[in-house]
């Protein structure tokens, strides 16, 4: 999938990034299997089973957007 | 198949090296004993009642439930049948039999919101078409599995294979998952069955024995009262009481010398007592048999079913007299003569106490209750459930072969198909509503089962001991909340509930066992062989010769004898040698001249060494081979060095505690004396010198600590976990820990504390906590949360979806200082990702869309235009309904899991959490059952230092000592400052640990005070304090109980719809009660405008008009019924009074008011 | 893993088994010895009958004058009865006997056979103790039979004459199809038992008195002849694992 990196600093990728949250709506979003823990791409009304083992518990994968947090 | 998780724990305690002991070191009895303790618990830990209980279940009780209903009739067509012919259940399974791989892992089943069943398999052999087919394995339903027992996955892995099913090897298992909840089973306590209980009314003169008697078909309770000096037998099935003379004539017993002789034998005094009952029967005019069958007949209640043979009035009396009526007892053949002894001995028990009141029962004594476990009550439900499977069966069958032509050929495997969801059903809907209902034995329990409480690993483990007590929560009788001196060693004596439920709920102690049903008929042979003589030919003079004592099996007489003494004692020699079920008990009661055999399962007993001519039979040599691993706890039962004692047992028997004591009486020696505590309770260090409610507040708030849960506990979707961020194992633990494993999932922290005054703001137990401590972790949690979210399936192709993201316009600074236009996610959606959900890792705050779903619109009933309904879902006409954050705090997004429940509908589990500092106001406790609120959070440059320069982590304040006695906290303190100086972890085991005298001598040598009293100086003023401060590490827990799910404020809010008050309850935001005690209060100050400022203006003040003719409410200004507008007046009375007159207005009561001036 | 069981010999755990060693107590010395003898001769029909409501110096012999009269027995059912004779000179209402129960002047005795195991009847002839094992045994307790049959008998008449007052009234008469068959009686358990026992016949049984002469007769047959000793042919360890009864633990069973 196309790599949605969040660079804050640049104007144009900010746009990019979003319009790329809007565009590739329909695209499939990233999981990993529980149990084979196997990257598996799923787009809308795909039934949930994992491509390799087929065991039908997905996670969903860590966001690759920045977040802040306090040290506290 | 042996349990490698539990080998590898306890292998290390049975190591060579443990204690720093050698293999060659001398084995001294007196201390080494104590590992007899961890080769039981290896053999049967604490959970093991519930796995042993379902397994008995499964393996045997399930074979005998399909003996009892084998075979289906049809009344249509005599030549079909079905027969039941083996029953089996099989590993868990997945529903759909095409998937990769069918065995399906507990975890899954919580993930997925399964229920973690296997299929019940049945082999059956029925006619078709003139012909007798056997099929094999077919499924009638799906049983829900106990884990960790021999059906479940888990039972017998190692750690790593534990580890691989996403499985805690620590948890304890015992508890079954339905719809992906975990729940208990609780252990029932319930009084004895078939005994006779003598009880007497002291101020109405009424004595009374009952029975309840309970087989496989019915129950009843038999009772032998007494009135106004006469006996009378009363029972269910009895329109009226009946003198027990003639019932013992109606029995057998016809001449009255005989029923004299039975009842009051050679006793004067009870023959007195015992002889007006005679005249009762003569008054009746009843002097055989078959006149006091025939009489009884005619007082008998029948209940006869449609095509059951309808009985003269003889055959009647016969029929109750041999089958309901004592129930347990019945009478096949001609012979009654056991029935009427029976009878006989209630009679004389009943004789005995109206002369002698002590001679009563006590219906709290430990001995006299059975424990019902999961097991059991499942046997019943299944029972329950097949039977009426068996008949739904039948109706169809029926149903189908009554119709004359059928075209092609009958086949009942289809219909067995058809009825296989019911058991599946109702044993999924019994175990998660926790009703257990049951035509058969008219049983309408509640609250059998609970959800496993994963508030901390000691909760679980506790929940798995508990014993609930059949008793209603009545306020009325203290008895069975009272501390029972036979629950020693068999029920913890500390932990127990505070409140409502104390004394009732109690829990196991660490070394018991509840005992499984024996067969009864080999006990009554070898009863025979050893030299009882039975019944048959003994007549009342023998039975009651002072001599004698009656041998009774499980509550019924079978003999007699006259060496009671010899006879027990070759029994226990037989049973020692392993010949006998170490489980029966046989005891001695010289009140009744009776010896005792139990074989019954249900009851409580535990382990006692067993001690002959004043030396225990467990020598060294055998705790050298224990220690090796040569040999295992079973075997110390076979060479009869140990044996079970139950709670009736151990009455009869002398137990020393220590070896030192044993004198020449003894007969048992303890095996470890803290074993008298439960698992719980065995938390608390030095238990032995603190006031003993403070034991018991303990054990309450232990299991509300935050703590680690299990070593899975990450992967776990909980609706509310609480995991601390730096749990630590405590410094001084006992041996329970370790046997328990706490010190491996522990729930608090070693604080370094000061007992001392300090700052004010500790008064009233509380606690001031160092700013930098928590800084740096302590105290430190995690809250997590779950939110499922089901996307339905509707009939009409349409389902529940995720929406997109919006976005809006907005204007931002762009780098080079230009406004520019960016299409950014509006607030709400800001979290969301792509599909809708929550990006992992991303922080909510309050308003913000975590699941974006959508809704199909015009769902349902639209009767008007049907079609609509149809289009709106493929149209793609959806309404948001989205899943908003809403707790004022933060939190993160953990989890989020995509699955599909088990018909296959798209579900969403996403987990938040928050990481909570300690502020004031959360709740801290010490194991001593001191718990104390934070107070103020000081930095640590105010607080006060030692040499060292080390500051405390909690100040406690010096006054929660003195009333509290909590003495073990102070030794703790001690033990754990001289732990941590030398190096090592001590113990503080009940009744024993490490010596004061000791941790005083590491304390000097390592130059601090022996008293553990330092020298500090104070943070503010840097002088020496001018006291010295008891300073050391105590292990506090942090307790559930945290101020941000608490604080709550309400100025102004929602009302309720009905009665337009505020609201309840702070998730509703709503307003704080002014209770009727509190009225109380405000009226006893005489505060009446105060009173109605709360009481109407600021709750529900509503203006009404009232008409002065009629008292009745109008509107505007008009009355209805006098339609008028005159003598129309407003007035403001409460809503809720409003609300109660028309109320009682539409029940045609007229509440009409009367109005007069107010001044 | 072998456990050492301990022999079943002479260590101190074993002696409550057999019960007082005879050469340890010198405070309960060995007075005499008898020879004991297994007769196997009366072993199937010896019956050991009881007599609850009677004292055991008043027997029913001729010697007393109340020796039994007849005796009967319902072999399957297992039911015995005797008659034995009322004295009418003391403790009896002639008046009300004649009236009531037609001057009734025998009482029946009846008991339900049972079988009980291990018991014998031991006969000492000549220092020698002869044992026969018992077959079965009966307590024969009073049966008040004719008060029953005049109550019957009273409640019959009370009946007929009902039916002949309700015979004088019309009835309507309802017709309905009776299927038959299934629909007879079926008893099970005590009334089963009551029901067979009421449809089997008695079988007579002559009665010999305590000291006439074929008793005597058949009494010298408790005596064995036979004097060979008797070798047990299960050994010990045998014998205790036949009267065990030791715990079965099922899971571990079927799942190992």
């Amino acid at each position: 999938m196309n790599k949605e990196s969040f660079n804050v600093s640049n104007t144009s990728n900010v746009s990019a990034a979003v319009a790329g949250l809007n565009v590739h709506k329909s695209y499939g979003v990233r999981y990993i299997c529980a149990s084979c823990a196997a990257k598996v791409t799923l787009s809308r009304n795909d039934p949930v089973r994992c491509k390799e083992c087929g065991h039908r518990v997905l996670y969903k994968e860590r966001t690759r957007r920045m977040v802040q947090f306090e040290a506290r | 198949m042996t349990d490698h998780q539990q080998e590898d724990a306890f292998n290390e305690l049975l190591q060579p090296v443990y204690k720093g002991r050698g293999l060659t070191d001398a084995i001294n009895t007196a201390e080494d004993k104590w590992h007899l303790l961890p080769a039981f618990l290896k053999v049967k830990g604490l959970v093991k009642q519930h796995l042993d209980s379902f397994n008995y279940f499964v393996d045997v009780d399930l074979k005998k439930i399909l003996a009892a209903n084998q075979v289906v009739l049809s009344d249509v067509d005599p030549e079909f049948y079905l027969k039941y012919l083996d029953i089996r259940v099989g590993v868990p399974q997945r529903r759909d039999a095409h998937a990769f791989n069918t065995a399906i892992t507990p975890h899954e089943c919580r993930l997925r919101d399964l229920s973690y069943a296997a299929p019940i398999f049945v082999d059956i052999e029925y006619t078709r078409e003139k012909k007798i087919v056997i099929h094999k394995s077919l499924e009638i339903g799906r049983m829900p599995i106990m884990l960790k027992s021999t059906n479940c996955v888990l039972a017998g892995k190692s750690e790593l294979e534990m580890a691989s099913l996403n499985e805690c090897p620590l948890d304890p298992g015992g508890y079954f998952i339905v719809n992906g909840t975990e729940k208990v089973i609780l252990v029932q306590e319930q009084l004895s069955k078939n005994r006779i209980i003598v009880e007497a009314d002291v101020k109405k003169g009424i004595v009374q024995a009952s029975v309840t008697s309970s087989t496989h078909e019915r129950k009843s309770k038999t009772y032998v009262v007494t009135k106004n000096g006469k006996i009378y037998l009363k029972h269910n099935s009895v329109s009226e009481e009946i003198p027990i003379v003639l019932v013992l004539k109606a029995a057998g017993i016809v001449t009255d010398y005989e029923i004299l002789q039975l009842v009051a034998g050679a006793d004067s005094q009870f023959q007195d007592l015992f002889a007006v009952n005679f005249e009762e029967c003569a008054k009746l005019g009843v002097h055989t048999q078959h006149q006091a069958l025939e009489y009884l007949g005619s007082k008998v209640k029948t209940v006869r079913r449609a095509n059951a043979p309808k009985l003269s009035i003889y055959q009647e009396g016969l029929e109750a007299l041999a089958t309901t009526i004592i129930a347990h007892i019945s009478v096949n053949n001609l012979d009654f003569r056991e029935k009427a002894l029976y009878i006989a001995i209630m009679t004389r028990r009943v004789i005995m106490t109206m002369a002698d009141p002590k001679m009563v029962d006590d219906r709290d004594y430990v001995g006299n209750k059975r424990l019902e476990l999961a097991g059991q009550l499942m046997s019943l439900l299944f029972e329950d459930l097949f039977k009426k499977f068996n008949s739904d069966f039948k109706a169809n069958i029926d149903k189908v072969l009554k119709k004359p032509n059928r075209a092609n050929e009958f086949d009942a495997l289809l219909s067995i198909s058809i009825h296989s969801s019911n058991i599946t059903m109702g044993l999924n809907r019994a175990i998660s509503t926790g009703n257990w209902s049951l035509k058969r034995f008219k049983m309408e329990r509640a609250g059998v089962t609970h959800v496993l409480s994963r508030l901390s690993y000691i909760s679980a483990l506790g929940m798995m001991t508990r014993i609930s007590s059949q008793f209603e929560k009545s306020r009325k009788v203290s008895g069975p909340r009272a501390l029972q001196p036979s629950q020693f060693g068999m029920l913890c004596t500390a932990d127990t509930p505070e409140g409502e439920a104390c004394g009732l709920v109690k829990n196991l102690a660490l070394m018991t066992h509840i005992t499984t049903d024996d067969e009864e008929d080999p006990v009554r042979a070898l009863c025979f062989i050893l030299g009882a003589e039975g019944v048959a030919t003994i007549g009342g003079t023998e039975l009651h010769n002072p001599n004698t004592y009656g041998i009774y099996v499980n509550g019924t007489l079978i003999g007699i004898t006259r060496f009671p003494g010899k006879f027990v004692n070759e029994f226990r020699q037989l049973r020692r040698r392993g010949h006998v079920s170490a489980f029966i008990s046989i005891y001695c009661n010289h009140h009744h001249n009776a010896v005792h055999i139990a074989t019954d399962g249900g009851r409580i007993c535990r382990p006692l060494i067993i001690v002959e001519n004043a030396k225990s039979r467990v020598k060294a040599d055998h705790l050298a081979k224990l220690l090796k691993g040569d040999m295992v706890f079973d075997d110390f039962l076979k060479i009869g060095a140990v044996e079970y004692l139950d709670v009736n047992e151990e009455n009869d028997s002398y137990i020393a505690l220590y070896e030192p004591d044993i004198i020449d009486e003894t007969t048992h020696l303890e095996i470890e004396v803290f074993t008298v505590l439960g698992a719980v309770a065995g938390l608390i260090p030095y238990p032995h010198h603190n006031q003993s409610p403070r034991n018991t507040y303990q054990c309450a708030m232990g299991k509300q600590a935050i703590g680690a849960i299990a070593y899975n506990q990450f992967n776990r979707i909980d609706t509310l976990l609480y995991l601390m961020v730096y749990p630590q194992q405590p410094m001084v633990k006992t041996k329970t820990i370790e046997l328990i494993n706490y010190d491996k999932l522990p729930a608090g922290q070693n604080a370094t504390v000061a007992v001392m005054s300090y700052s004010g703001y500790d008064i009233e137990d509380a606690l001031v906590l160092n700013k930098s401590s928590i800084d740096r972790g302590f105290g430190r949690c995690q809250v997590l949360k779950k939110n499922t979210s089901v996307f339905k399936r509707y009939p009409n192709q349409a389902s529940d979806s995720l929406g997109s993201v919006r976005t809006e316009t907005v204007e931002k600074r762009g780098p080079d200082n230009q406004t520019v236009q960016t299409e950014e996610p509006i607030f709400q959606h800001r979290a969301l990702g792509v599909d809708g959900v929550a990006e992992v890792g991303e922080k909510l705050d309050p308003g913000m869309v975590y699941v974006n779903k959508i809704v199909p619109v015009n769902m349902g009933q639209d009767l008007l235009n049907p079609n609509a309904a149809a289009d709106s879902g493929a149209n793609g006409e959806y309404k948001e309904q989205p899943v908003v954050y809403k707790s004022p705090e933060t939190s993160c997004v953990d989890q989020v899991m995509v699955s599909s429940t088990e018909s296959e509908q798209l579900m969403v589990k996403v987990l938040l959490r928050q990481t909570r500092r300690p502020e004031l106001g959360d709740k801290f406790s010490s194991r001593h059952g001191q718990k104390g609120v934070c107070g103020i959070i000081v930095n640590q440059e105010d607080m006060p230092f030692n040499d060292f320069g080390v500051t405390p982590d909690i100040i406690m304040n010096p006054h929660g000592f003195p009333s509290r006695m909590t003495v073990g906290k102070m030794i703790e303190l001690i033990s754990g400052k001289a732990g941590v100086l030398d190096g090592s972890l001590q113990y503080g085991t009940c009744f024993g640990g490490s010596k004061f005298e000791d941790m005083s001598q590491i304390l000097v040598d390592k130059g601090f005070s022996y008293s553990g009293k330092d020298m500090l100086y104070s943070g503010v003023t840097g002088e020496c304090l001018q006291a010295y401060i008891f300073f050391g590490p105590i292990y506090y827990q942090k307790l559930k109980h945290m101020v941000m799910d608490k604080m709550h404020a309400r100025a102004r809010g929602p009302r309720a719809v009905l009665t337009r008050q505020p609201t309840e309850g702070r998730s509703r935001d709503g307003g704080l009660r002014l209770g009727e005690m509190e009225r109380d209060c405000v009226i006893a100050y005489g505060a009446s405008q105060l009173l109605l400022e709360r009481l109407m203006i600021s709750s529900d003040a509503f203006e009404v008009d009232v008409c002065q003719t009629c008292g009745l409410m109008g509107y505007n200004g008009w009355c209805t019924t006098c339609q008028t507008s005159e003598c129309v007046v407003k007035m403001t009375i409460p809503y809720a009074a409003k609300l109660l007159f028309q109320e009682l207005i539409s029940m045609n009561i007229a509440p009409r008011l009367k109005l007069g001036d107010v001044f | 893993m072998d456990v050492e069981v301990p022999k079943f010999q002479n260590t101190p755990a074993q002696k409550g088994i057999n019960g007082p060693d005879i050469e340890e107590e010198d405070d309960d010395p060995v007075v005499k010895e008898f020879p004991i003898f297994f007769s196997n001769k009366l072993a199937e029909n010896l019956n050991l009958f009881q007599y609850p409501v009677r004292p055991s110096e008043r027997p029913y012999v001729d010697a007393y004058g109340e020796g039994i009269l007849d005796s009967r027995i319902k072999r399957d059912a297992g039911i015995l009865e005797v008659d034995v004779p009322i004295d009418t000179t003391k403790f009896y209402d002639k008046t009300k006997a004649a009236k009531k129960w037609d001057s009734v002047n025998t009482q029946t005795l009846s008991g339900s056979i049972s079988h009980p195991e291990g018991q014998m009847v031991g006969v000492f002839k000549d220092d020698e103790l002869h044992l026969t094992p018992v077959f079965s045994t009966v307590q024969l307790r009073p049966q008040f039979k004719y008060v029953d049959k005049k109550s019957i008998e009273d409640r019959e008449a009370v009946k007929l004459a009902q039916k002949d007052a309700r015979s004088k009234e019309v009835k309507a008469v309802q017709m309905s199809a009776k299927s038959t068959g299934e629909q007879a009686p079926k008893y099970s358990g005590a009334l089963l038992s009551f029901k067979q026992a009421d449809d089997e016949e008695f079988v007579h049984l002559d009665w010999y008195d305590r000291d006439s002469d074929e008793s005597w007769n058949v009494a010298d047959r408790l005596i064995s002849s036979n004097k060979e000793s008797l070798d047990s042919d299960t050994l010990p360890l045998e014998y205790i694992s036949m009267i065990s009864c030791p715990h079965l633990d099922p899971s571990s069973e079927i799942h190992n």
